[in-house]
């Protein structure tokens, strides 16, 4: 398989499994009453675009998922929409200005932990927009705490699929195996 | 995992534990209510403002949004978002408030219901003396 075409395929399966993703963590029941405490499944298909072909095609990835996401979901143009427009911009820009700057000193988990954050604080920031109000700021230490486990589990998996490719394959040279030190050597696959 | 990362991990955490703890000192700074004001916003702009010893337990009222009608419901001393045309409910999840500061938060309808305390007369901010 050419380049090219590999690279074509790679994107495309990522758009796919981030709908499917997308509209997965939609059917998933709010937690309590906790807004936008989500898993951020999603995210996974955005830091894997971005460590395998940078951020011109992370922006095709993660706009397209949004709006296919939202057409499954049945979701698209409603509120529901904006603010996952939001979450996926904002963490997006975070993620990557996190992997320009950070590349030294982050492995894809910091990474990803950053970019669960941004979603949770760019999400907070437009529905604050909507309501005119910064009461709902009264969620965002919930939302912090939250975006710990699930910016770290998503980093982990990350770091599992990245491994499958050559080093030579992603536009993110790791310094160091990002998973040493979080995985038990039991599970190395 | 790099030192990075984890120097992450504590960042956020102690960001979060410090908006905790400076959400609990604004709800302390906050005058204790002589009556409590239940305040009900649509689109940032104030609808309706009663005091929560007049909303009866069981009585409910409308509150009218871009989607329809929202409805509160009072009870011994606190109030609650009943039923609302949003499709999430995370308003109705979020059960009583009756403290000044909480608020009931709907985003999709635009309605925002909180409870502050009563005006009470502040004496002086400081004395020199």
């Amino acid at each position: 398989m050419g380049g090219q075409t590999r690279r074509l395929l790679h994107l495309s399966l990522l758009v796919a499994g981030g709908t499917a993703l997308h509209v997965f963590e939609g059917l998933l029941p709010a937690l309590g009453a906790l807004p936008g405490a989500k898993l951020g499944l999603a995210n996974l298909v955005t830091l894997l675009a971005l460590a395998l072909y940078g951020p011109g095609a992370t922006w095709w990835v993660v706009g397209l998922r949004v709006l296919l996401g939202s057409l499954l979901g049945g979701t698209l143009l409603t509120t529901t929409f904006f603010l996952s427009l939001a979450g996926a911009v904002g963490s997006t820009l975070v993620m990557m200005l996190a992997f320009r700057l950070g590349r030294r000193v982050l492995s894809i988990m910091g990474v990803s932990v950053l970019g669960a954050v941004a979603h949770n604080v760019s999400q907070l920031l437009l529905a604050a927009l909507l309501i005119q109000h910064l009461g709902i700021f009264f969620y965002l230490p919930y939302l912090l705490l939250f975006a710990l486990p699930t910016g770290c589990f998503i980093g982990i998996t990350a770091g599992y699929v990245l491994r499958l490719f050559p080093p030579a394959a992603s536009s993110y040279r790791w310094k160091k195996d990002p998973l040493r030190g979080v995985v038990p050597k039991a599970w190395n696959m | 995992m790099t030192r990075g990362d984890k120097l992450i991990l504590v960042l956020v955490l102690v960001v979060a534990l410090g908006a905790f703890g400076f959400l609990a000192l604004r709800r302390q700074a906050a005058p204790s209510p002589a009556v409590a004001q239940v305040v009900v916003e649509v689109d940032g702009k104030e609808v309706e403002r009663f005091p929560l010893a007049n909303l009866r337990a069981g009585e409910r009222r409308r509150v009218r949004g871009p989607l329809g009608y929202s409805v509160i419901e009072g009870g011994e001393n606190k109030v609650r978002m009943v039923s609302s045309p949003c499709p999430d409910k995370v308003c109705v999840a979020r059960g009583w408030i009756s403290a000044p500061g909480e608020a009931i938060v709907c985003v999709p309808n635009h309605v925002v219901v909180h409870v502050e305390g009563g005006a009470q007369k502040q004496g002086y901010d400081a004395l020199t003396q």
